[in-house]
């Protein structure tokens, strides 16, 4: 029996009585093939160890010497591991106070970026109102904007709010809305039925309880991955805190890296890698805990984070 | 995957029977919020100094901005604690700008919120932030007395280093200058006898050939010496890089040629393919790696390079390690000595906050205030770091006994002919300086890998930058 009716551009299309998903019928075929099957695995893990390699790498150099460094042929595995550069990391520069910074930047901005782009997407994609599309189109095309264009104008206008050397720059805008993320909710938005608001609006509700009660919770893959794509943005990024911050004691764990090279002397590679690695241990983190909501919302959106 | 059609609602379900309250909703938005506003304004609101200036009778705070890390910060810092301790109208900060200086350089000066003085990296840079108006010249924020002891205190050549359109835009705190450190273990294995320097540009190249060693499948081994700076080797060649009145790239001029044919013809004579293996079994390490860098590993025998060469031998050379130092020679048949430096020095962003005060710093931080001792103390960041802005620095005690005395050669051979050279090349005195120098040195490399004939290279960088300063100038009419 056909399951789904509804509105075709809202829902996936209907599968004809007695035949199997075309998708489906493809699964099954790979499974089949055993021969197909570890090409597919080969396949994938030669493109996982190129992935990983980077990474693999940084972690080695992280624990060697600096005889290691540069040693041809390259070490993988150093002589002897040196857990003492991700001690050195924390006596080089105020490796804490940039985390902690770095947390309360990160924190405040996933913050402000769930609550801000989730309602406006909300307005976009199931409320009428006149103009909707029209803005919506204009909200897109400021992606066509580089962000080079802009952060004079920006710059200026913090520094007249007199932000410059606060953490405002970097917090506020986030609480603003970002078209990418808007664009992306939206579309989550949109494949919700209409008939399940429509039952809240008979019931009494609100359209602020139909978005928290009814809404949100349907599109929580699309809001994890918005989540996390903001918490990456703002753990690593470096250009906002080099140019909006001038106290040292408020950098974040990029300008901290930054600031172990040096200009003229030797700069210690192996310090600078621990310190990496330890900057990428919570996206790791967070990514295996949000691994779930992560793959099924980039699967729904086409999006490749 | 989940589908938005299985949250169709059981039968009997009612939103308006979830247990959220508005009161449980206005709670958990409130307390979002506060979070938000603790990593907003808690320890970082703008002070009431920011918003509504200083108070009457405090110092007024001034930034200097630098690139500066690590060791030479705090030299830096200490230097402006002595100094803030002096003043009674300013207190300086150093501010550490770990990369893209010129961004926040140009940002700042358009909100008004630029420092009294930067520190930047290569004079270049100042010519073309002074093209933008980005820069207040010396001579519009010291007085007559101050220009006079800066023009008296600078070497001639120095101080027009950092003159654009007739103004001082860049006051170096030192600059470069070359000489070929030499392993002397290696050039005695090689039949090279390293007291005896080479006369000239082909003897040098001689020299390295000889002192390069293969093993057993024919690849570099050892390598005797060798360069890719085109900008230093056309110094030598008195090349010119642009028209003496800044409207014309002379890219082709004939001491450019010479200089690039010098430089390409020795890696031509040592295999291209050869010298590339050796270059990437390197691994990017160089003169800043420690004791990686190729000359203390002894695995390349000599090295062309700036004083700051000895920092690194003081500091990471192997036990036994035995080396001299050899003027950079200039070409058979040039009689006048040249020489290309670059600076590390300051400029005065326009609109910054008291650009007289931070031009009070520099003056102290390049010897120009008269303060020798202080300014040599600068020399010990890093060992012989660079070339003083002047001679009259060896009136210190401090200079003679703690930096010459621990760097042999370094003023016989680096400060001599920084001094006393008879022509200096600078970075191009042009709006697009960065631009043209990055194709150079990226045509170049193209050279030096057989892709491309020389002249070939050098005549399309002329022409493009040709392009690119008219269509500057166009645009900035």
């Amino acid at each position: 029996m056909t399951v789904r009716t509804l509105d075709a551009r809202d829902s996936p299309p209907a599968v004809p009585l007695g035949r199997r998903d075309p998708a489906e019928r493809r699964i099954r075929g790979v499974r089949r093939h055993p021969a197909r099957q570890v090409v597919v695995y080969a396949v994938l893990g030669v493109c996982a160890i190129g992935f990983l390699t980077p990474w693999a790498w940084m972690l080695s150099t992280s624990l060697k010497s600096p005889d290691e460094l540069a040693a041809w042929p390259p070490v993988w595995i150093p002589e002897r591991l040196r857990w003492d550069n991700f001690a050195e990391v924390f006596r080089q520069v105020p490796f804490l106070r940039y985390i902690g910074n770095t947390v309360i930047i990160t924190v405040s901005s996933v913050i402000g970026c769930v609550l801000s782009n989730t309602v406006v997407a909300y307005g976009f994609a199931c409320l009428r109102w006149p103009g909707r599309d029209i803005l919506f189109g204009v909200l897109i095309a400021t992606l066509m904007l580089p962000a080079f264009v802009t952060f004079i104008p920006l710059y200026t206008i913090f520094a007249q709010l007199g932000w410059i050397n606060t953490y405002l720059p970097l917090i506020v805008p986030t609480f603003l809305g970002n078209a990418f993320f808007v664009f992306l909710l939206r579309q989550f938005f949109r494949r919700i039925p209409p008939e399940l608001a429509d039952a809240a609006r008979i019931d009494g509700a609100s359209e602020v309880r139909i978005f928290l009660e009814v809404a949100l919770p349907l599109v929580r893959p699309a809001v994890v991955v918005v989540a996390l794509l903001q918490f990456i943005a703002s753990w690593n990024d470096f250009f906002g805190p080099l140019i909006y911050l001038s106290d040292s004691s408020k950098y974040t764990i990029s300008l901290g890296i930054a600031s172990m090279q040096s200009t003229y002397g030797f700069s210690n590679f192996s310090w600078i890698m621990a310190g990496t690695t330890m900057s990428v241990v919570p996206i790791v983190v967070l990514f295996f805990l949000a691994q779930k909501s992560l793959i099924e919302g980039v699967t729904l959106s086409g999006l490749k984070g | 995957m989940s589908d938005p059609l299985s949250a169709v609602p059981p039968p009997g379900w009612s939103p308006l029977r979830s247990p959220l309250s508005r009161r449980a909703l206005l709670t958990g938005a409130l307390a979002s919020t506060v979070a938000a506003a603790a990593g907003c304004f808690a320890p970082n609101a703008p002070t009431k100094e920011d918003v509504s200036g200083p108070t009457p009778g405090a110092r007024v705070p001034i930034e200097l901005w630098s690139g500066w890390t690590e060791s030479a910060a705090k030299q830096i810092e200490s230097i402006l604690a002595d100094y803030n301790r002096s003043q009674t109208a300013v207190v300086a900060k150093h501010v550490v700008v770990p990369g893209d200086m010129t961004q926040k350089l140009l940002a700042a000066v358009n909100a008004n919120r630029a420092p009294s003085a930067a520190i930047v990296f290569g004079a270049g840079l100042s010519y073309q932030l002074a093209a933008r108006q980005a820069l207040v010249a010396v001579e519009d924020i010291a007085t007559p007395a101050e220009l006079d002891r800066m023009n008296s205190w600078m070497t001639p050549g120095l101080r027009e280093l950092g003159r654009f359109e007739g103004k001082t835009y860049f006051v170096p705190m030192w600059s470069q200058c070359w000489g070929v450190f030499v392993n002397r273990t290696l050039a005695q294995k090689a039949g090279v006898d390293p007291d005896s320097p080479p006369e000239d540009l082909d003897a040098l190249a001689e020299a390295w050939r000889k002192m390069t060693t293969f093993d057993s499948r024919g690849e570099i081994e050892v390598l005797g010496g060798s360069t890719t700076d085109l900008s230093v080797v056309t110094g030598r060649f008195l090349g010119r890089l642009v028209s003496e009145d800044g409207n014309t790239i002379t890219t082709t001029d004939p001491g450019v040629v010479s200089a690039g044919r010098w430089i390409d013809d020795f890696w031509s004579s040592m295999g291209r393919k050869k010298m590339q293996n050796y270059v990437a079994s390197l691994q990017g390490r160089g003169e800043r790696s420690g004791n990686q860098d190729p000359f203390l590993a002894g695995i390349q025998a000599t090295t062309l390079t700036g004083p700051w060469q000895y920092d690194s031998i003081l500091r990471y050379a192997p036990k036994g390690f035995s080396w001299t130092v050899w003027p950079f020679p200039k070409p058979a048949g040039v009689t006048k000595r040249g020489i290309y430096t670059y600076g590390d020095g300051f400029v005065f962003p326009s609109r910054g906050k008291d650009p007289g005060a931070g031009w009070q710093l520099a003056q102290k931080l390049t010897g120009i205030s008269g303060d020798v001792d202080l300014y040599s103390k600068l020399f010990t960041t890093w060992q012989c770091v660079n070339g003083p802005t002047s001679t009259q620095v060896d009136r210190s005690a401090y200079f003679r006994q703690k930096v010459i005395a621990r760097c042999p050669g370094y003023d016989t051979i680096f400060l001599d002919e920084l001094a006393h050279a008879d022509y200096y090349l600078y970075p191009p005195k042009i709006p697009t300086s960065s631009t043209y120098t990055s194709a150079l040195d990226a045509e170049f490399e193209k050279v030096r890998l057989g892709q491309v004939p020389l002249e070939e290279a050098l005549a399309k960088v002329q022409s493009d930058a040709q392009t690119d300063l008219a269509r500057w100038k166009e645009q900035h009419a």
